[in-house]
């Protein structure tokens, strides 16, 4: 059999060395590290609603140098979501979703809820205050759906209340069925690249191998020694045990779930519910929604449909940076 | 012509048959995924109206926290749980309100919704004093 090698003598363009047209490559890596970090603490974690807690205490304040491993695992999360993002305002802002691009666009954006689902699914399994609450709150957010609501919400929580059942369900859901989805999605994106290419070719390349190969270990290691460094100064911490009596005051979810958490504040419920899910079709299908009002209005349509996008942008980061000081 | 028809009838009793053993199998599928819940409404005792020195008192049922409140002889009960997202709300005793920690929803002492996101006013439970004693009524819900 003869394996085609064809593809390490590529040359790639020079664009690429940028960090913000190569930060497509950076959750990839997290992703990788995030797969590697999870197993290592599946070795102690116990999927029990019981146990759950005292696991993630053992690891996090008693096991030789579990305190690294979850900080890789929960900074690496946090990381692997902002540098998405960050990734997405480029490609918005450079309008690399253009035609042929549009399914790379929607694969990403596919990408970005599945990141977030596992950071959701994630900080669900340490059972402490923050991580039950944030349960509670977002299986009644599915439970406030019209029509399906009320057999979406048991049939994430495998009940009328949280218990042993939901535990299980939101692990089978961290540590298989998301991962699971997200390479499925990494490897449709990556085809997708290398398929349509990147937005900004360059008449400069450069060659894959050595010199990409040095640039992608540097960021690695780069990476690697960041993540552990800002482990060492901010340790992973745990809250109080859940108890499902007491919902402690200023409770709030992760940072990446700030904008909705204060829009729920700012409106109705049922607004606060449906306009995410109308706004997440409309991110996922806007480059086709763009191409289209570009062909109804022309030149005027897209600008107004830009200025909404860089306004919901503007919102996140405000959203964020509001959420994070008060 | 007859074997084209012939073609066409065999197809559509095939994906019928496919689609309908697709259905019984998304069926029993949901059966193992989702539990039936039961439940039936039982009367629980909550306490001695001449005990309750505050006006507020809390009382656990399971995973619910009943706030009962005094207003004079008359006596009121209210599940903790907030119509917006199923935080526990908490008694402000210097404000005479119940506050939701999660999403800031306030709620007068008779449940009603002051301000915040709630869409309706903290659910009301049936209750009775009868001499002295002040019963509940709860829904006692578990899955198969």
């Amino acid at each position: 059999m003869k394996i085609d090698l064809e593809f390490l003598n590529e040359e790639l363009p020079e664009t690429l060395k940028d960090f913000f047209y190569a930060l497509g490559g950076t959750p990839l890596f997290l992703f990788f590290l995030q797969v590697f970090t999870g197993v290592l603490l599946l070795i102690y974690y116990i999927p029990s609603y019981e146990s759950a807690y005292e696991s993630v205490y053992r690891i996090t304040y008693t096991i030789p140098m579990g305190w690294w491993i979850r900080g890789l695992h929960r900074y690496g999360a946090t990381l692997f979501i902002f540098t998405i993002f960050l990734h997405n305002i480029r490609v918005f802002v450079t309008r690399a979703y253009s035609s042929p691009r549009e399914f790379t666009w929607v694969t990403g954006g596919i990408l970005l809820m599945l990141s977030l689902g596992a950071g959701f699914t994630g900080y669900s399994l340490i059972n402490d205050q923050l991580s039950y609450w944030a349960t509670k709150v977002g299986t009644e957010i599915a439970g406030s759906l019209p029509l399906v609501g009320h057999w979406l919400s048991v049939l994430i929580k495998g009940g009328e209340r949280i218990s042993q059942f939901t535990i299980s369900r939101l692990f089978t859901l961290h540590i298989f069925i998301i991962p699971l989805l997200l390479a499925l999605f990494i490897a449709v994106h990556i085809f997708l690249v290398r398929r349509y290419g990147v937005s900004l070719e360059s008449e400069r390349k450069y060659p894959l191998i050595p010199e990409h190969l040095y640039l992608e270990i540097s960021i690695f290691i780069f990476l690697l020694t960041f993540i552990t460094l800002i482990s060492a100064i901010f340790p992973p911490e745990l809250g109080e045990k859940a108890n499902p009596w007491k919902t402690p005051s200023h409770i709030k979810p992760e940072w990446y779930f700030y904008p909705l958490y204060l829009f729920l504040k700012l409106v109705p419920l049922k607004v606060g519910v449906l306009f995410p899910i109308f706004f997440l079709f409309i991110f996922l299908l806007y480059p086709f929604i763009e191409e289209g009002c570009e062909r109804l209005t022309g030149r005027r349509g897209v600008l107004l449909l830009r200025t909404a996008g860089v306004l919901l942008y503007i919102y996140f980061v405000v959203a964020i940076i509001r959420e994070s000081i008060y | 012509m007859r074997q084209k028809r012939r073609f066409f009838l065999s197809r559509i009793i095939l994906y019928s048959v496919g689609f309908f053993a697709f259905l019984t199998g998304f069926k029993y599928l949901w059966r193992y995924m989702v539990r039936r819940v039961k439940g039936e409404s039982v009367q629980i005792f909550a306490g001695r109206l001449s005990d309750m020195k505050e006006e507020v008192k809390e009382i656990r049922f399971r995973d619910e926290i009943l706030l009962i409140i005094k207003k004079g002889e008359k006596v009121e009960t209210f599940s903790s749980t907030c119509p917006h997202l199923g935080c526990k709300v908490e008694w402000i005793p210097s404000e005479k309100r119940f506050k939701c920690p999660c999403h800031g929803a306030l709620f007068d002492e008779d449940g009603r919704v002051l301000s915040g996101p709630a869409p309706s006013p903290l659910k009301k439970i049936p209750t009775n004093v009868k001499d002295d004693e002040i019963m509940v009524e709860v829904g006692f819900y578990y899955e198969d």
